[in-house]
């Protein structure tokens, strides 16, 4: 088990920097997820942990090893791939034993090994299976299991669950989660996927366009997003967002925008506001609440989704769209207008040139 | 209505096994009198021959006329002789038409014309021996030579060069009329069928279903039995006239007084008295000086064993169609005209035994057949299989054109093919040789010699394993190079080593035989350069295998480069990712991931290209031609020798089966074999 840890890690293809200056320290037997958009330099950053891709710049550590001219063979991680990668001319046993075979480990050792990892993953029936014999579900855990009989230093998944089905997911995540909580290794895990970022991860690393946008704890970043990018990202459904101005009306700052009522700025954004005048108002559906009467949005109703629990409402405000939650016995109508009114204390501003949210002070939210 | 139609399957059958048997009888029948007629022709032509260089060769005058004498004789005892002549130059030194013997040929009759030419072909052959044979002292001297045969219209030639040690003496010719050789019909097996048909019909329809079908069974297998047993008692009478055939041969020379000249006759009680290993030295003796062996002797000119004694009957005495119980044990007796002919009984014996067992074979065939149709029948099977047939015509009217196609492409030609390789043929007469021909690629176990069948069988497969190997390991590098990301203009390096791929292969096969050329080659004029001796590529083994080797590994590679490339470019690249980080090397990865998941791709190609090699003709027959000596041949271009270069069709065909059978069963072991590794992607 290792820390990793990578100081200003950049990667090129060409002449297109898909990484670019990453800081990142991960703790020992940490779990750490990478999210962002499709194409954000994701699985380049995992790959180049693992060292199937070089380090264009910058410099990448494994505990205390500096491992950036190393092969994948020497760097003692273990990856999960997407699409599996299981060997499809050797059995189960012989897929989880493959890399301790090379390791020209003892065999009773590799038996005992294997047969503890097929147990824990409920494969011990399909030990003699070849991979085409299996469902997804099935290989996926094959998968896992060819990565914990190694022990390795750092477990590296890249996206393992996006081919399965939903309730599969669900299951698998769980595994997943269970591994991490008994054997306690440094994880790194890539996804797309939100729920599973915020319901496995000690810590979430929000990326765009190669550029690290956020580290933080799930409800950090849920929180106190740093950008209008990690405030839309996280968050389901996202984040509604109004261009607003700041104007002052006797001695109060107010902003107000095309279809949001005039509000006082609460008491926290003060200090930050400084001469900027151009904002950008974030308010989470969650945070919208039906009204009657004073409403600060006024939206046109599109579309309901009833959820049980609560009913989003997609509408139309001023040619913008918003999404509210609401309770679930509203008597809203598709077609009918509904009084929204935000809850002042959970609301974010943003500054509409740099997208950072006000309060902070850079752009970046790399770890310190 | 229905009851009847399955009644009649039965009659189907029984006539179509008594149609078989006739069809056998007649065409067995029929080769017989052609190869005895052929046989009889040769062992005169050769028997006038060989009287002509006796009288050639005796100084005194006691032989003189004795060959005109003989070609009187044999043209008026011996039945179907029409003409005996022998010509040396531009004479008749005689001809069994008195009043042509010692004349001119007439020069302007195309007949004679024909004859002058061939007397003058036959003769440079003996010259061109005698030849050799004072170059090479090592070549054995053959006095027996082979006897060509052609047929003219009503018949057939004989012709027969005459020889003493190299020395032309005369050609002699005969000409023969079709064998006078009575074919009967064995109708009985007719009458048997028909009968059998007739109750059958009569009462078949009283016998409930299922014993029904047993009564059928045992009525057809009856009619086999009893076609079989009369079949060969039929045949046997052939024999004996052929035997009376050569009698009258020998009645010949006897009225040209020549068989008191050289074979001297045994008193009965002498020869009882004689010991057994006499006997046998005695006969040997006789064979051995005198004419049995030229009486003796099969078309292909090997000796038969079937004449042990000729013995001349005293004057008067006609009583002798008995052996005589002083005639050597288990012989045989046959006369004409006074003159006794003994022959061995076991020859004769084996002969007749063969043959039952050809016809036997026949027959039961035959029967299969019948009784197969009749059951199917019986079982409704036919009728179904028809009404398939005419429900789904369209389907098979779609079908028929490249059904037919096949079956005269394809299959005619192979069962052709098969059956050619149970006949042996000398000129133009084919006659059936059972395994003979097997017998004689088989059974010679002189592997050190070029020609032997397990020497060509060795080359053969080294050949085989050697290029497979090549072509694989080659292909397969060039194909791990190829699919390297980080190589630069793979596209073009593609293009490139494709190439020899797709010229014809037999240009390739020429242009390296230039190359491999001693005085003008290219690879001799490489090695001069770089200071080394140059070869002659075609004198010894080695080289000359190598030549083909080279050429061929240059032309074969691509197709597996091809074949691994593909595979290759199938294999994810996640694997390699995979095993490389749980911890495996180059090496690694290529035996455990890549070789594996080639397999399923290679394997086949591998089978296929180990079958194209086995069979690779051109590049053998173009590139060393099997020199030195045929020492460089392989199976196929040795067949195609054999057929094309020494004119023994029966012998390449059993060869070209005995070569199809070896492929086959490669074939089958190695889908067998493989059957496990296609489970590779499963
Ligand atoms: N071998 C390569 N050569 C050139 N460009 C590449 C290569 N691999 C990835 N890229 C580019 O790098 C960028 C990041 O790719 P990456 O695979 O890391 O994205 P990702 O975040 O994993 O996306 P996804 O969620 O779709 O998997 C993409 O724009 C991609 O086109
Ligand atoms: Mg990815």
């Amino acid at each position: 088990m290792a820390s990793v840890t990578l100081t200003d890690v950049s990667k090129r293809f060409g002449d297109n920097t898909v990484v670019k200056n990453v800081f990142l320290e991960i703790a020992d037997g940490e779990f750490v997820v990478l999210v962002g958009p499709s194409g954000c330099g994701k699985s380049t950053t995992l790959r180049m942990i693992a060292g199937l891709e070089d380090i264009t710049s910058g410099q990448l550590k494994i505990g205390e090893r500096v491992v950036n001219d190393l092969t994948p063979r020497d760097r003692d991680v273990a990856m999960v791939f997407q699409s599996y990668a299981l060997y499809p001319h050797m059995t189960v046993y012989d897929n989880i034993s493959f890399g301790l075979r090379l390791r020209k480990m003892p065999k009773p050792e590799i038996d005992q090994r294997v047969r503890d990892a097929a147990e824990k993953l409920g494969l011990t029936e399909l030990l003699d299976r070849k991979p085409k014999a299996m469902s997804g579900g099935q290989r996926q855990r094959v998968a896992m299991g060819r990565a914990i009989v190694r022990q390795p230093a750092v477990f590296l998944f890249d996206e393992p669950l996006s081919n399965l089905d939903a309730k599969l997911r669900v299951q698998m995540r769980a595994e997943i989660a269970r591994m991490h909580r008994r054997e306690g290794v440094t994880t790194v895990y890539v996804t797309h996927d939100q729920i599973e970022a915020m319901t496995l991860a000690d810590r979430i690393v929000v990326m765009n366009f190669g550029v690290v946008q956020q580290v933080g704890a799930p409800l950090e970043l849920y929180r106190e997003p740093a950008n209008v990018f990690v405030a839309g990202f996280i968050g389901s459904p996202s984040m509604n967002f109004f261009d607003v101005d700041l104007s002052t009306t006797g001695g109060t700052p107010t902003i107000s925008g095309k279809g949001v009522a005039a509000v006082e700025v609460p008491q926290r954004f003060r200090p930050h506001l400084g001469d900027k005048t151009q904002l950008v108002l974030g308010v989470r559906p969650e945070h919208l609440g039906e009204v009657s009467e004073s409403p600060h949005i006024t939206a046109r109703v599109d579309m309901l989704e009833p959820l049980g629990s609560e009913v989003h409402a997609l509408g139309e405000v001023d040619d913008q769209s918003i999404v509210a939650s609401l309770e679930p016995d509203t008597r809203v109508r598709i077609g009918g207008n509904v009084g929204l009114r935000m809850d002042l204390d959970e609301i974010h501003l943003f500054d509409r040139e740099t997208g950072v949210a006000l309060g902070r002070q850079t752009h970046q939210g790399g770890a310190a | 209505m229905k009851a009847l139609a399955t009644l009649l399957w039965l009659p189907v059958a029984a006539l179509l096994i008594a149609g078989g048997f006739l069809v056998v009888a007649w065409s067995q029948g029929s080769a017989d009198g052609q190869t005895y007629q052929a046989r009889r022709a040769a062992t005169i032509a050769r028997a006038v021959a060989w009287v002509d260089v006796q009288e050639a060769m005796r100084i005194d005058d006691a032989g003189k006329g004795q060959t005109q004498r003989f070609v009187e004789a044999v043209a008026k005892t011996v039945p179907g002789v029409e003409e005996a002549l022998i010509v040396k130059g531009v004479n008749y030194k005689a001809h069994s038409d008195p009043a042509r013997a010692g004349q001119r040929l007439d020069v302007e009759s195309l007949e004679a014309k024909a004859l002058y030419d061939d007397a003058r072909r036959l003769k440079a052959n003996v010259d061109k021996n005698a030849d050799e044979r004072a170059k090479n002292p090592d070549l054995a001297y053959d006095p027996y030579p082979e006897v060509e045969l052609r047929p003219v219209p009503g018949g057939l030639q004989a012709l027969a060069v005459g020889e003493d040690a190299g020395k032309y003496i005369g050609t002699a010719r005969i000409t023969a009329s079709p064998a006078p050789y009575r074919f009967d019909l064995p109708w009985l097996i007719v009458f048997l069928a028909l009968g059998l048909s007739a109750i059958w019909l009569g009462i078949g329809g009283r016998i409930p279903a299922k014993p029904r079908i047993g009564v059928g069974v045992a009525a057809l297998v009856g009619l086999v039995i009893a076609g079989s047993a009369i079949l060969p008692g039929w045949r046997n009478d052939l024999r004996r006239a052929q035997a009376a055939g050569d009698a009258a041969t020998l009645a010949a020379l006897d009225e040209a007084g020549l068989l008191a000249a050289q074979a001297p006759a045994w008193d009965e009680e002498d020869w009882e008295d004689l010991e057994d290993d006499e006997k046998a030295e005695e006969t040997a003796r006789i064979t051995a000086n005198g004419l049995i062996p030229y009486l003796d002797r099969g078309l292909n000119g090997a000796l038969e064993g079937r004449l042990v004694k000729v013995q001349v009957a005293n004057e008067g005495d006609a009583t002798r169609l008995e052996p005589p119980t002083g005639a050597p044990p288990g012989t045989l007796l046959f006369s004409a005209e006074g003159r006794s002919v003994y022959f061995s009984g076991e020859a004769f014996d084996a002969a007749v035994v063969e043959d039952e067992a050809g016809v036997r074979l026949w027959g039961i065939g035959f029967g299969i057949v019948g009784l197969l149709i009749f059951l199917l029948g019986e079982l409704g099977q036919l009728q179904r299989a028809s009404r398939a047939a005419y429900k789904h015509r369209g389907a098979y009217g779609y079908l028929s054109p490249a059904m037919i196609g096949m079956l005269i492409l394809v299959f005619v030609p192979v069962v052709y093919g098969v059956v050619l390789g149970f006949t042996q043929r000398t000129y133009n007469i084919t006659e059936f040789a059972g395994l003979a021909n097997y017998i004689e690629i088989l059974a010679d176990t002189d592997v050190g010699d070029p020609n032997n069948f397990y020497f060509k069988l060795g080359v053969t497969l080294m050949w085989t394993i050697l290029n497979v190997g090549l072509h694989v390991g080659i292909g397969l590098f060039l194909a791990l190079m190829l699919n390297d990301q980080m190589l630069k203009a793979r596209g073009i390096y593609r293009v490139i080593l494709i190439v020899p791929w797709a010229i014809p292969n037999y240009i390739t096969a020429l242009i390296w035989k230039g190359m491999f050329n001693k005085q003008f080659g290219a690879v001799n004029a490489f090695i001069e350069m770089m200071g080394g001796e140059s070869l002659s590529w075609f004198q010894s083994f080695w080289p000359a295998f190598s030549t083909n080797l080279i050429t061929n590994t240059w032309l074969g590679f691509p197709f597996m480069m091809v074949v691994c490339l593909g595979a290759l470019q199938s294999i994810p690249t996640d694997l390699y990712e995979a095993a490389w980080v749980d911890g495996a090397n180059r090496w690694q990865r290529f035996r455990q991931i890549t070789l594996p998941l080639l397999m399923p791709a290679l394997v086949p190609a591998v089978i296929v290209g180990a079958v194209w090699t086995f069979n690779m003709f051109n590049i053998i027959y173009l590139v060393s031609g099997g020199a030195p000596n045929g020492a460089t041949d392989i199976l196929i271009t040795d067949a195609y020798r054999w057929a094309f270069e020494r004119d023994r069709y029966g012998y390449a065909a059993a060869y070209s089966t005995i070569i199809f059978l070896i492929l086959l069963g490669f074939t089958l072991l190695t889908n067998r074999i493989t059957g496990a590794t296609k489970g590779a992607f499963e």
